[in-house]
C-alpha cells in the first residue's frame, strides 16, 4: 500500500512543471486545438492579466513549447502563437502521465 | 482530461459564432434563395429569365457562398478580432472537404431522382428541405453547445412542414421557406452582434501587442 503511495507520489513529481500550472496549461491546452492564436485571443479565453499572460508565454517560448511571432494583420499589430513540435510532444506526454495517474489513484 | 479538451473544443468552436456573423451571412443566402425560388415560381418557365434561373443555380450558391466568406472575413476583421482576438483554425485534410461535398451532391441528387420518380412529391418539398437543414443545424448546436442552433433546428423543421401541410409546395413552398428561415438567421445574427458588441467595447490599437 505504502509502495503504491510512493510510486503516485513519484508520477506527480515527475509531471512537466512547466505544463502543470493552471494558467500554461490552458494556454497550451487552446494551443492544442488550434493552428494560431493571438494575444488578445489568449487573454480573453484565459482571463489573465496582459502581464500574467506575457510572463507565462515568455517561459513557454524560451522552453521551445510554442513559437511567438509578431507581426501585422492590415496594420493592425499583432502577437501571434503557435504550438510548437516540442510544446505538441510535452502537452501530448503531459496528458498521457496524468491520465495513468488519475487511473491508478482512483 | 478528456473532458476539458471536449470543453476547450467546444469552447473553440464557439468562437466562431461569438459575434452573430455566420448566421447573419447565412440568413443572407437563404434569403437570396427564397427571392430565387419564389421568382422561379411566378415567371414563366419558358421566359427567357427563367431559363437563366435554370442554368444560373448553381452559379448563384457558389457565388453567394464566396461572397458571404469575403463578407464575414471582412467584418470579423474589423469587428471581432479588434475586440475579442484572433484565431486560426486547424485545417481539416483535403478529404474531409470531399466527404462534404460528394455527401451534399449525393442529398442533392436523391431529392431530384425523388421529384423525378414521384411527381407529387413537389408537395413535400419545404418539408424536407426543412429536415435536411434542421439535421444541420442540430449539427452545429451540437458539436458547439449552442442553444440557438437548437431552436433554429426545430423552427426549421416547423415551418417546411407547415408550409407542406398547406399545400405549398415547389418552388413557391420553398420561396416561403428559405424567406422566413432567412429571415429569422438574420434577425438571430443581428441580435447576437448587437449583444457582442455591446459586451465587448473596441480596445485601442496598441492594447493587441503582448
Amino acid at each position: 500500500m505504502l509502495d503504491e503511495t510512493n510510486k503516485l507520489v513519484r508520477q506527480v513529481a515527475e509531471l512537466d512543471r512547466l505544463v502543470h500550472e493552471p494558467a500554461r496549461l490552458s494556454i497550451l491546452t487552446l494551443l492544442f486545438m488550434l493552428d494560431s492564436a493571438d494575444f488578445l485571443y489568449l487573454q480573453h479565453e484565459t482571463g489573465l492579466t496582459r502581464g500574467n499572460l506575457s510572463s507565462h508565454l515568455s517561459k513557454l517560448e524560451e522552453a521551445g513549447y510554442i513559437h511567438i511571432e509578431k507581426t501585422y494583420r492590415g496594420k493592425v499589430p499583432l502577437t501571434l502563437c503557435r504550438l510548437t513540435e516540442k510544446g505538441k510532444d510535452a502537452f501530448e506526454l503531459y496528458r498521457k502521465q496524468l491520465k495513468q495517474f488519475v487511473d491508478r489513484a482512483f | 482530461m478528456k473532458d476539458n479538451l471536449l470543453e476547450t473544443k467546444q469552447r473553440i468552436f464557439q468562437y466562431w459564432y461569438i459575434d452573430g456573423l455566420p448566421e447573419l451571412a447565412l440568413g443572407g443566402i437563404f434569403l437570396i434563395l427564397g427571392l430565387y425560388f419564389y421568382i422561379q415560381a411566378v415567371i414563366p418557365n419558358e421566359s427567357l429569365l427563367g431559363q437563366i434561373l435554370n442554368v444560373g443555380f448553381v452559379v448563384i450558391i457558389i457565388g453567394s457562398v464566396y461572397l458571404t466568406r469575403f463578407l464575414i472575413g471582412y467584418f470579423k476583421n474589423r469587428l471581432t478580432y479588434p475586440r475579442t482576438g484572433y484565431v486560426a483554425y486547424q485545417r481539416k485534410p483535403g478529404q474531409y472537404r470531399w466527404i462534404r461535398v460528394i455527401l451534399a451532391m449525393g442529398i442533392a441528387a436523391l431529392v431530384a431522382g425523388l421529384i423525378i420518380a414521384f411527381p407529387g412529391y413537389e408537395k413535400l418539398m419545404p418539408a424536407i428541405t426543412g429536415i435536411i437543414l434542421s439535421f444541420v443545424f442540430l449539427i452545429f448546436g451540437y458539436r458547439g453547445s449552442i442553444l440557438r442552433f437548437y431552436l433554429l433546428s426545430l423552427i426549421s423543421l416547423v415551418l417546411g412542414g407547415v408550409f407542406s401541410f398547406l399545400g405549398t409546395g415547389g418552388n413557391i413552398g420553398l420561396g416561403y421557406y428559405y424567406f422566413l428561415i432567412g429571415l429569422i438567421c438574420s434577425l438571430s445574427g443581428g441580435c447576437i452582434l448587437r449583444s457582442y458588441l455591446k459586451k465587448y467595447p473596441d480596445k485601442p490599437e496598441d492594447d493587441h501587442v503582448g
